[in-house]
C-alpha cells in the first residue's frame, strides 16, 4: 500500500522512470525478436532433402565462424553408395558448392559477395528446383540458369570460376537461384563433399531413415527439420553475426542506460524525500521497510514500464527487421515473427534492471535516520558512502583494466570493448561525481568569484552543498556526451587509420580488386595474390591462406587451440576432403589479420580449386584490361575501397547507437533537470520571499542547468579518452603506422549544444511550475 | 554501559522495574552535536524519570536542549553519553533495527510540523504504525481513532486538503493507535489557535486518565503546560526547575509563566 500510494503521489517525477524503462524493455524486447526470428534456416536449396548427412561442423578458434569437413570424393562416393541401400532411400545426392558466376554483356551477375552459387546438377533436386525448359547440363560447357537471369535456351555467355573466364552455353532453364555444371565439371571444381542429401521414397519416414543413417555413417552428423539449419551458407552466417553484434550492442547500451537513468532518478528521489522518509522511520518503520518501500517502487514502475516495453517492441520489431535487412545487417528473408519467450525475457530484464537501478537509492534510504523528519531543510552531509567509494572505485578499475584491452582486442570486437570500456567509466564518473564535481564547480565558477549579484553565489552555494544531486542530475549528461564522443570519435579514428595503414603497405602500387564478384580468379589475380581457404584440424576450423612461401605459419590463439608449437606436425583436412601432415615452422603473435594459418600457395590451389583471392598487388593494368569481374586501382584508391564498406557498417552501427544513447539519456536529463527544480520548491518560495524576480528565479535556473552541463560534458569528455586511446592503440598495431586519436566534432558539438538546450529548457519549465505554487 | 543493556534488552521478561514504576528514565545523559570547535552540549549529564501514566510538561527557553531530550527519550536520536531507558530497557544495547521496532510498539511521537505522509490520506496516515508493524488495520479502529480526534468525516482526505490542526489531530491520532506506553509530542499546539489548542491538550489528558499511557510534551505555552502533571524546567542541557501538581489547578498558568521568567532571566 505504502509503495503504491508514493508511486501514486508523485506520478510526475516517476515519469522519468518510467519512460526511460519503457524504451529499454522495447529496445531489448525489439533486439531479442529480431534476434529470434533470424535464427539459422535449412537452406531452401537443401530444404527438399528430408534427410541430411553431414560432416561434423566446425567452429573457429574464435567461435566467430564455422565450416563442415567435407569428405573427398572417394570417401562420399562410398558413403553414398552405402546410404543408397537404405530402406527407404530413393537416391542420395552427393551436394557441391562453388564459386561459379555467370556474366552478361561484360558484367558479371548475381550477389557479388556470393562464393558458392555453383553446384552440380543433381543438386538442384535437393531443393525441388525444377528444369523449366531445355536439358540438364551434361558435359563440360555447359550450364543450366536461373530462369530469372532472362538467358535463352542455347546462349553463348560467359562463366567466371575460380580458374578464369570461359564461353558457355546455356542448355537448360531452372526455377531456383544457382548455376547448375555438370556433375563432372563440379567434381572438379569442388571435389570434397560436405553434404549428402537423401531423396527418399514416398511413404518413408525421415526418422527411420536418419536412425539408420547414423548407423551407416559414422562420425557423420545426420540432421532432419530444423537439424538441417547447420548447412546455412556461411554467407549468411557471417551477416547474421554482424547483425547480432549491433543488436548486442544495442542490448547492452539499452540495459546499461536503463539502469543509469533508473539509479540517477531514484537517488534524486530519495533525496527529495528525506523527510516523508524520515517520517515513516519515527512512526515506526525499520530500515528494512523502508528498503522494501524503494524497491517496491521500482517493482511498480519496472513492471508498468515494462509490459508499455513490450508492446512498443514488438510493435517495433518488424520496422526493425526491415532496416536491417536493408543494410545488409540481416539476410533479405527474414521475417520478424510476434513471440512470446523473447518478450517475457524483455520484461524480466526490465523489472531486474529497475532493481538493480533502485537498489543503491533503496540503501540510502534505509539510512535516513528518523531525525530528517525533523529538520528543516535536508542538506546531506556525506556526499559518499563508503559502498559508492567502493562501486565508482572498482568501475574505475574495471573501465581502464577494459580501455587497456581494447588496445588488444581483435579487430572486429574492438567496437564493442570499446563501448564496454566507456560504460565503466561513465558509469565510475557517475558514481564519483560527487566527490569530483566540487572542484570541477570552484573551477568552472572561479570567474565569477567576485562577481556582484546573488546570482553566481547561489548557483555556487546550490551546486557545491547539494554534491549528490548536482552529481545525479550531471550523470545523464555524463553519458550522454560520453557516448556520442566516444561512438563518433571511434568511427573517426578507424576512418583514419585503415586507409592510412593500407596506403603505407601498399605505397605506389596498383591493385587488382574483385568487381561485383567475391573475389578474383586465378586467370586475374596470377600466381602470387594471397589465396584464402578454410582447413580443418582435429574439431576445429582454421582459416588458411596460400601465400607466397614455402613454410607453415600459424597464428598464436590457433596453435594454443591446436595444442601444437614450432615443429610439431598437426594433421589437416582440405576442402577437397583430402589429408596431409603439416610441420609447423613459426608461430606468429595474434592480433595481425590474416595469419591464423599461412600455407604456400600451391598447396592450397591444389587441394581449393575454387579458392578466389580477395586482391592482388602489383597488377598490370593494361594486361587485364577487358577481363569480366577485375578491377585496377592506385594504392590510395584502393585503401579508400577498402575501407569504405567497413566505414560504411561503422556509421551505420554509430549512427544507431548515438541515436540511441542520446535520445535515451536526454530524457533522462529532461527528467532529473525536472526533479531537482521540483525538490528546489521550497529554496525557491524563500528566494522570491527575500525578493526574487521571476525572471531573477529563472535566470538562476538556467544558470544551475547549464553549469551542470558543462560539468557534466567535461566529466564526459574525460571518460572517452582512455577506450579511444586504447583503441588508437590498438588500430596502430594492426595496420603498422601510428594511429592519432580524433574526436568528431560536428557530431560532440552537436551533442552538447542539443544537451544544453534540453538541460536548460526542462530546468526553465519545472522551475516556472515549482515558483507557480510556492507550498514548502 | 552497552553491553549490559543489550543482555537486558533482548528479552523483556527478564527485566527488573525499579521501584517507582518509570515508563521512561534517563540517567546521566549527555548529547554533544557536532566536533570539534563547532560542538554544541545540548544535553549535559541530566538524570530524569517520567513516572507511567503521568503527563509531564518540558519547559525551557529556546536552544535548551527540550526537542534534544525529547527525541533521545523517544529513541529517534542516540546520546553520546549516559543511558536512556523505556519500560526498563536500555536503548544504548539496541540495533537500529531492534530500536525501531521497540519504538513501534511502546512509543508515540508528534512533531510541531510535517507529520503527516502527503501522498497518503488521513486513514492511511493512521494506519501506518499498524501496517508497519505487520498488523491489518481494522477499519472500526481507524474510524474510531480519527472519531475520537473529531475527524471522522475526514478519513479520505489527504494533508493537503486539512487544517494544520486538524494534520495536529491526525498525528495524535496516529500517535495513540497502538496505544503505546508513551507519547512524545514537540510542541503539538505551536501551529494552533486556543480552540484547537484546547482539543488537542484534551485528547492528550484523556490519554493519561483513560488508558493510563504516559505523556511527555515539551511547549513554550504556560497554559499548554498547566495540563501536564508535573513542569520539568530545561536549561543549557540540565534540569533547572521542576513544579508538581495537581494538573489544571486554578492560577497554575500563572504560577508556570512565573517560573519561566525568571528561568530567562537568570
Ligand atoms: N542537528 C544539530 N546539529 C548541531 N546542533 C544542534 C542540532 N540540533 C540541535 N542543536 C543545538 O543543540 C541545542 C539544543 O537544541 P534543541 O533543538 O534541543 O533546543 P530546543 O530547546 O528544542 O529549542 P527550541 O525551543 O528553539 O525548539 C541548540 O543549541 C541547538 O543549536
Ligand atoms: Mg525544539
Amino acid at each position: 500500500m505504502i509503495a503504491l500510494a508514493a508511486v501514486r503521489g508523485r506520478a510526475a517525477s516517476l515519469a522519468g522512470t518510467f519512460a526511460g524503462l519503457t524504451l529499454g524493455v522495447a529496445l531489448i524486447a525489439m533486439t531479442l525478436l529480431v534476434h529470434f526470428s533470424a535464427l539459422p534456416r535449412t537452406p531452401d536449396r537443401l530444404a527438399a532433402a528430408p534427410v541430411l548427412v553431414h560432416g561434423p561442423v566446425a567452429p573457429d578458434a574464435d567461435g566467430i565462424g564455422s565450416g563442415v569437413r567435407p569428405w573427398s570424393a572417394a570417401d562420399a562416393e562410398a558413403l553414398a553408395g552405402r546410404l543408397s541401400g537404405l530402406p527407404g532411400v530413393a537416391s542420395v545426392v552427393p551436394d557441391r558448392s562453388f564459386y561459379a558466376q555467370l556474366v552478361i554483356g561484360g558484367v558479371p551477375i548475381g550477389d557479388a559477395g556470393d562464393a558458392s552459387a555453383g553446384h552440380g546438377w543433381s543438386s538442384a533436386a535437393l531443393g525441388a528446383y525444377p528444369l523449366v525448359g531445355g536439358v540438364a547440363p551434361a558435359a563440360d560447357g555447359e550450364v543450366a540458369a536461373d530462369v530469372a537471369t532472362g538467358l535463352a535456351i542455347g546462349a553463348r555467355t560467359t562463366l567466371l570460376t575460380a580458374r578464369g573466364a570461359a564461353e558457355v552455353t546455356v542448355t537448360g532453364l531452372v526455377d531456383g537461384p544457382g548455376v547448375y555444371l555438370s556433375d563432372g565439371a563440379a567434381a572438379r571444381l569442388a571435389p570434397g563433399v560436405p553434404v549428402l542429401g537423401l531423396l527418399l521414397r514416398p511413404g518413408a519416414d525421415p526418422a527411420v531413415v536418419a536412425e539408420a543413417a547414423k548407423a551407416a555413417a559414422p562420425g557423420a552428423v545426420v540432421a532432419t527439420g530444423e537439424q538441417r539449419a547447420a548447412l546455412e551458407p556461411v554467407q549468411q552466417a557471417k551477416t547474421r553475426w554482424l547483425g547480432t553484434q549491433l543488436l548486442i550492442a544495442m542490448a547492452s547500451l539499452a540495459v546499461f542506460v536503463t539502469v543509469f537513468v533508473v539509479a540517477s532518478t531514484f537517488a534524486l528521489n530519495v533525496t527529495a524525500r528525506r523527510r516523508e522518509l524520515g517520517l515513516l522511520r519515527t512512526v515506526g518503520a525499520t530500515p528494512r521497510q523502508i528498503r522494501r518501500i524503494v524497491l517496491g517502487e521500482a517493482l511498480l514502475v519496472g513492471a508498468a514500464g515494462g509490459l508499455a516495453g513490450a508492446l512498443l517492441g514488438t510493435v517495433a520489431a518488424g520496422p526493425a527487421g526491415r532496416l536491417l535487412v536493408r543494410w545488409g545487417l540481416a539476410e533479405p528473408g527474414l521475417q520478424v515473427r510476434p513471440q512470446v519467450l523473447p518478450v517475457l525475457i524483455a520484461v524480466a530484464v526490465g523489472i531486474g534492471v529497475a532493481l538493480v537501478g533502485a537498489y543503491a537509492a533503496g540503501r540510502r534510504a534505509a539510512k535516513v535516520p528518523p531525525m530528517a523528519a525533523l529538520r528543516e531543510a535536508a542538506v546531506e552531509a556525506r556526499a559518499m558512502g563508503l559502498g559508492r567509494w567502493l562501486l565508482g572505485g572498482g568501475a574505475l578499475a574495471l573501465g581502464g583494466f577494459l580501455a587497456a584491452r581494447t588496445g588488444t582486442a581483435a579487430a572486429d570486437e574492438r567496437v564493442n570493448a570499446a563501448l564496454f570500456a566507456a560504460m565503466a567509466l561513465t558509469a565510475a564518473a557517475a558514481l564519483l561525481a560527487p566527490v569530483l564535481l566540487p572542484p570541477l564547480v570552484r573551477l568552472v565558477s572561479w570567474p565569477l568569484r567576485g562577481a556582484r549579484g546573488a546570482g553566481p553565489m547561489l548557483v555556487r552555494a546550490e551546486s557545491l552543498t547539494a554534491a549528490r544531486r548536482t552529481a545525479a542530475t550531471a550523470a545523464p549528461v555524463i553519458a550522454t556526451v560520453g557516448f556520442a564522443v566516444l561512438l563518433s570519435g571511434m568511427v573517426s579514428t578507424m576512418r583514419e587509420a585503415y586507409p592510412a595503414g593500407q596506403a603505407a603497405k601498399l605505397a605506389g602500387i596498383t591493385v587488382a580488386v574483385p568487381d561485383g564478384t567475391p573475389g578474383l580468379t586465378e586467370a586475374a589475380a596470377g600466381g602470387r595474390s594471397v589465396l584464402p581457404s578454410r582447413v580443418y584440424a582435429g574439431d576445429l576450423s582454421i582459416a588458411a591462406f596460400g601465400t607466397a612461401t614455402e613454410r607453415v605459419s600459424v597464428a598464436a590463439g590457433v596453435a594454443d587451440a591446436l595444442r601444437a608449437k614450432v615443429g610439431d606436425t598437426v594433421t589437416v583436412v582440405f576442402p577437397d576432403g583430402l589429408t596431409e601432415r603439416l610441420t609447423i615452422a613459426k608461430v606468429t603473435p595474434d592480433g595481425q589479420i590474416d595469419d591464423d594459418l599461412i600455407l604456400p600457395r600451391d598447396l592450397v590451389r591444389r587441394h581449393d580449386p575454387s579458392a578466389l583471392a580477395t586482391s592482388a598487388a602489383g597488377m598490370d593494368a593494361t594486361a587485364l584490361a577487358g577481363l569480366p569481374g577485375v578491377e585496377v586501382l592506385d594504392a590510395k584508391a584502393y585503401a579508400d575501397r577498402e575501407s569504405s564498406e567497413d566505414s560504411r557498417l561503422l556509421w551505420l552501427f554509430a549512427t544507431v547507437l548515438i541515436a540511441l544513447s542520446v535520445g535515451y539519456t536526454g530524457i533522462a536529463v529532461v527528467n532529473t533537470m525536472a526533479m531537482s527544480a521540483e525538490s528546489r520548491r521550497p529554496d525557491l518560495a524563500v528566494l522570491r520571499r527575500a525578493g526574487a524576480t521571476p525572471r531573477q528565479t529563472l535566470r538562476y535556473a538556467a544558470a544551475e542547468a547549464l553549469l551542470v552541463v558543462a560539468l557534466g560534458t567535461g566529466l564526459g569528455l574525460a571518460v572517452t579518452v582512455p577506450p579511444l586511446l586504447g583503441m588508437a592503440a590498438g588500430l596502430a598495431q594492426e595496420v603498422g603506422v601510428p594511429v592519432a586519436l580524433r574526436l568528431h566534432w560536428p557530431v560532440t558539438a552537436a551533442t552538447v549544444l542539443a544537451t544544453a538546450a534540453m538541460a536548460v529548457a526542462a530546468s526553465l519549465a519545472a522551475t516556472r511550475r515549482a515558483s507557480g505554487h510556492p507550498t514548502g | 554501559m552497552r553491553g549490559t543493556g543489550r543482555a537486558g534488552g533482548l528479552d523483556r521478561m527478564t527485566i527488573t522495574h525499579s521501584p517507582v514504576a518509570e515508563a521512561v528514565g534517563l540517567s546521566g545523559a549527555g548529547k554533544v552535536y557536532g566536533t570539534g570547535a563547532q560542538a554544541v552540549t545540548a544535553l549535559d549529564d541530566l538524570t530524569l524519570a517520567f513516572p507511567t501514566g503521568t503527563f509531564t510538561a518540558v519547559m525551557g527557553p529556546s536552544g535548551s536542549g527540550k526537542s534534544t531530550l525529547l527525541q533521545c527519550a523517544a529513541g529517534l536520536d542516540r546520546l553520546t553519553s549516559g543511558t536512556v531507558r523505556v519500560g526498563g530497557v536500555d536503548l544504548g544495547g539496541l540495533s537500529e533495527q531492534r530500536r525501531t521496532v521497540l519504538r513501534r510498539e511502546r512509543i508515540g511521537f508528534v512533531f510541531q510540523a510535517f507529520n503527516l505522509v502527503a501522498s497518503l490520506t488521513a486513514a492511511q496516515n493512521v494506519e501506518l504504525p499498524l501496517r508497519l508493524a505487520g498488523r491489518r488495520p481494522a477499519a472500526a479502529a481507524v474510524r474510531a481513532a480519527l472519531g475520537e480526534v473529531g475527524l471522522a468525516d475526514r478519513a479520505a482526505h489527504r494533508p493537503s486538503e486539512l487544517s494544520g490542526g486538524q494534520q495536529q489531530r491526525v498525528a495524535i491520532a496516529r500517535a495513540l493507535i497502538t496505544r503505546p506506553d508513551v507519547v512524545f509530542a514537540d510542541e503539538p499546539t505551536g501551529a494552533l489557535d486556543t480552540a484547537a489548542s484546547r482539543e488537542v491538550l484534551g485528547l492528550l489528558r484523556a490519554a493519561v486518565d483513560g488508558h493510563g499511557q504516559t505523556v511527555v510534551m515539551v511547549t513554550h505555552d504556560p497554559v499548554a503546560a498547566s495540563y501536564a502533571d508535573e513542569v520539568v524546567f530545561l536549561r543549557d542541557g540540565r534540569v533547572a526547575d521542576r513544579l508538581g501538581g495537581p494538573a489544571r489547578a486554578p492560577g497554575r498558568a500563572e504560577q508556570i509563566a512565573g517560573l519561566m521568567a525568571r528561568l530567562e532571566q537568570r
